[in-house]
């Protein structure tokens, strides 16, 4: 049986990554079958300014040919070895989406390859499926932008991503993202700061501030709110950053284990850049135990944004016959928008 | 202490089918949760049967179709409510299927309490089929006000409404539930038309929403 070689980009928000899948042997794409050979990226430095999308698309643009380049010599494959092309056409933002596919789509005319349309928000969630064979996981899908509750299931037309819970305003990354820059003395990437800042709080005092569940729905900007006035009262940085951050995350794992009950899940996922968080793992832990589930972590170059899970989710889709008819990218395409064919 | 047997687990809490004074009842307590801060979770716990409670109580004077409140023990984050013989809305609208007479009637019912629950400036914070019982005489009655507010916010009413569609959508086609749900409920409270409203823009503030969704 002939290996199925396929290069993957991602470049959605502030990484452009490049990746190369190898799947050798009859059968669907597993983590037996399937190897990630290279996944590299090139990352816009978070600056005090955040993510102006020009430049974001500027310097995907210079870097395209250097990660491309990187990714197929760590892989130890040349490009006319290459088979099938991908990239992740949405949701993003729309200047760093264009840069991805007119990169990508240049390469498939001129090697005369297919070019695969992924979208990004799936892919988060299939590489989590990938490495831990979970066939039917709740998955908790945290980054700076979505905040998701969701599982697989069967509708009129297919299988698809069913969103149980979301967040109705900003991200949960979004969430610390903003209350960092409202601190003094944090460094970009300003999410971080605030998860480093409430790790120095030695005490064990909890801020009261608003907690929003709604159903298995979440809201932040009321905690957000709530916080910068507990910064601009002068009131202890670290002590600020801890409180949000227990709450906020508790917020999550509440409206999460709402709906593992709903669905009576036996799995759970967690995957975004988010699952990094070491309070975040703990507490999914802790409520797995409770309910008898297995957990799944994704490890962090899998976790954010990265280029191997769009390869890993096109070999899906190759291997199932249900390339998209358009690549074309799409900025507000949704994680239940796509149909699961695999 | 009389026989206690564990009829539900809920995310939040555990019920128990439990006796008092000769007559069966529920017992809801809301138990310790492991991943939350210590502090945080006794807030929770405790604010949550507070308002449980004073709830229970504003709904029942409003002659609004819910069981009875018997007892509430606060530093146990405990409450006795009456219980109710029968089926959740969700296990009978599964069960008749394709939607029959009887369905749309129930989710009539259904906009019938919540039109009564917002006329009388309560919301419920969760008010999917899985918290609604069809007794054995076929009425519905609204359990588990745990996520409640006593409050006349757009809002909070428009977040109900949109939680009624969201659990009805895996059973509803062509959404004739819903339809009969939105008639009956504006039935009740006719200034609901700003909270109709109010619920589309909810659905279009969802992250990343696709047009027409």
């Amino acid at each position: 049986m002939k290996k199925i070689r396929l290069l993957a980009f991602e470049c959605t928000a502030h990484t452009f990554g490049a990746s190369v899948i190898e799947k050798s042997g009859t059968g669907k794409p597993n983590n037996i079958n399937t190897k990630i050979l290279s996944n590299d990226y090139d990352r816009y430095p978070a600056l005090k300014e955040g993510f102006i999308p020009r430049k974001l698309a500027d310097h995907h643009s210079k870097v395209f040919k250097k990660v491309t380049n990187l990714a197929l010599n760590n892989a130890k494959i040349r490009m006319e070895e290459i088979d099938l092309l991908a990239y992740s056409y949405g949701p993003g933002i729309g200047h760093c989406l264009h840069v991805g596919y007119v990169g990508a789509k240049s390469l498939a005319l001129k090697t005369n390859k297919p070019l695969i349309p992924v979208n990004h928000t799936v892919a988060h969630c299939e590489v989590g499926r990938y490495l831990f064979g979970f066939k039917d996981p709740l998955i908790i899908y945290v980054s700076g932008g979505n905040t998701q509750i969701a599982a697989i299931t069967k509708e009129k037309n297919g299988n698809f991503y069913r969103v149980y819970g979301e967040t109705l305003d900003v991200g949960i990354g979004n969430f610390f993202d903003v209350l960092g820059r409202k601190l003094d003395g944090i460094q970009p990437p300003n999410a971080i700061g605030v998860i480093k800042q409430a790790s120095t709080y030695k005490e064990n005092n909890l801020l009261d501030l608003p907690y929003t569940v709604k159903g298995m729905d979440l809201a932040f900007s009321g905690l957000l709110t709530a916080c910068i006035k507990e910064v601009e009262k002068k009131g202890d940085k670290a002590q600020v950053c801890f409180s949000a951050q227990e709450i906020a995350l508790s917020m999550l794992i509440e409206a999460c284990e709402r709906a593992l009950c709903h669905t009576q899940k036996k799995e759970i996922l967690l995957v975004g850049g988010v699952a990094q968080n070491p309070r975040l793992q703990e507490m999914v832990n802790l409520m797995a135990k409770e309910h008898r589930c297995k957990v799944g972590i994704v490890p962090p170059l899998l976790a954010g944004d990265n280029a191997a899970m769009i390869g890993i989710t096109a070999m899906q889709i190759y291997c199932s016959n249900s390339i998209e008819p358009s690549d074309l990218p799409n900025d507000n395409v949704r994680l239940d928008s796509t149909q699961i064919r695999w | 202490m009389p026989n206690r047997k564990l009829i539900g687990k809920g995310a939040e809490g555990e019920l128990f089918l439990t006796e008092h004074d000769k007559q069966k009842c529920v017992e809801k307590i809301r138990v310790s949760k492991a991943y939350r801060h210590p502090e945080l979770d006794k807030r929770l716990r405790k604010r949550r049967t507070v308002r449980e409670a004073k709830v229970i109580r504003a709904a029942r004077a409003a002659m609004i179709n819910c069981p009875t409140l018997l007892v509430e023990n606060v530093e146990k984050s405990t409450l006795i409510i009456e219980y109710i013989e029968g089926e959740l809305l969700a296990r009978v609208l599964v069960k008749e299927n394709p939607i029959s007479a009887k369905s749309i009637d129930l989710c009539g019912q259904a906009g019938i309490i919540l039109g009564k629950l917002h006329q009388n400036k309560i919301t419920h914070g969760d008010f999917t089929t899985s918290n609604l019982m069809v007794d054995t005489k076929n009425k519905v009655r609204v359990i588990d006000f745990g996520l409640s507010e006593q409050t006349d916010g757009v809002e909070q009413k428009a977040v109900d409404v949109m939680l009624f569609e969201r659990s009805l959508s895996d059973v509803d086609d062509n959404s004739i539930l819903f339809k009969e749900f939105l008639k009956q409920y504006l039935s009740v409270d006719k200034k609901a038309d700003e909270i109709i409203a109010r619920t589309k823009l909810i659905l279009s503030r969802g992250r990343y929403r696709s047009k027409g969704q």
